[in-house]
């Protein structure tokens, strides 16, 4: 920009040119206010009451993005709070057994199919 | 954006309107300014006006309420104003002298002179430059008008035209260049480029 004005003020032919849109800018700047007739704005405003607006939609996109987020927060926070405890205890006699070996324990029609596995054993 | 839609569709029918009526009071004085200088033809900034405020009030739920009302008026005019002179450029030019089925002249063409329009165009400047302005390309007088008329920043146009800053910089360059050329032959000399003074 610096240059540019430096430039300006030593060629004629720009210095020209600069004050003709200057002055071009100027009476465009100055052209007076152009009012609307009385009553414009009512009669758009009837206008518009009898006008439907389009219906609220949330673009798909939008939606299935916050629904992504949504549940890829819930996971996190579950793994965080829930699942990252450890879920293995002890039973009585000191040996570590895990939920699904203890519920067959207790259950015996639980997973009839799936060995009886003892963790620590 | 969505957090908009939200807060619009929170609201009734009526809040909407009354939101909406307050807006436009407050913006159409200039907005209508606006219009005239893109059309200069009163009846032409008013149907051009009209149509922007109706499709405001349908689109309302898509206005950022953070943003000035004004910018966004002028972005829904600018682009139904270049689609209107973009149609009226593709219509077939048809013959004055054609007749109709029936045999009867098919137009009737309006007396320009009669025109309300006159008595608020013919001052001694304002005429020749609105003249210009109309005589320009319509991204171009867009442009120019939000420059110069509005007195919005680059920034504030290409927002509102959609575009980048460095084509609002052109459009603006250009059709000061054009408007200036078309001046230079209905008033001669005003804006004449003359270095050897």
């Amino acid at each position: 920009m610096i240059a540019v004005r430096a430039h300006v003020e030593i060629c004629a032919s720009c210095e020209a040119e600069l004050g003709s849109l200057r002055a071009l800018k100027t009476d465009l700047a100055s052209l007076p206010l152009v009012e609307p007739r009385e009553g414009f704005a009512d009669d758009v405003m009837r206008l518009v009451r009898n006008e439907k607006p389009e219906p609220v939609r949330v673009p798909v996109f939008a939606m299935v993005a916050t629904s992504v987020a949504a549940a890829a927060l819930a996971v996190l926070l579950f793994n965080a709070f829930i699942g990252g405890t450890d879920r293995t205890h002890l039973a009585d006699d000191g040996a570590r057994f895990d939920e699904a070996s203890d519920a067959a324990v207790t259950n015996p029609d639980f997973g009839s199919h799936a060995p009886l596995i003892p963790v620590g054993r | 954006m969505i957090a908009t839609w939200i807060k619009s569709a929170g609201r009734t029918k009526e809040e909407r309107l009354e939101l909406f009526e307050r807006l436009v009071s407050a913006s159409n004085r200039q907005a209508h300014n606006m219009a005239m200088r893109l059309t200069a033809n009163s009846a032409e900034a008013e149907d051009l006006l009209q149509e922007t405020y109706l499709r405001a009030f349908r689109f309302f739920h898509r206005y950022d309420e953070n943003l000035p009302f004004t910018s966004w008026i002028y972005r829904i005019m600018t682009n139904l104003h270049i689609d209107t002179v973009r149609r009226r450029t593709r219509l077939k030019t048809v013959s004055i002298e054609q007749t109709g089925s029936d045999g009867n002249q098919t137009w009737d063409l309006p007396d320009q002179k009669a025109a309300a329009d006159c008595e608020v165009m013919c001052y001694a400047l304002e005429e020749p430059l609105q003249l210009g302005l109309k005589a320009m390309t319509a991204e171009f007088r867009t442009a120019v008008v939000l420059a110069d008329v509005e007195g919005l920043s680059y920034e504030e146009i290409a927002e509102v035209m959609q575009t980048s800053v460095g084509t609002v910089r052109s459009r603006i360059h250009r059709g000061r260049k054009q408007l200036r050329e078309y001046l230079d032959k209905s008033c001669p000399g005003r804006y004449e480029v003359n270095f050897l003074q």
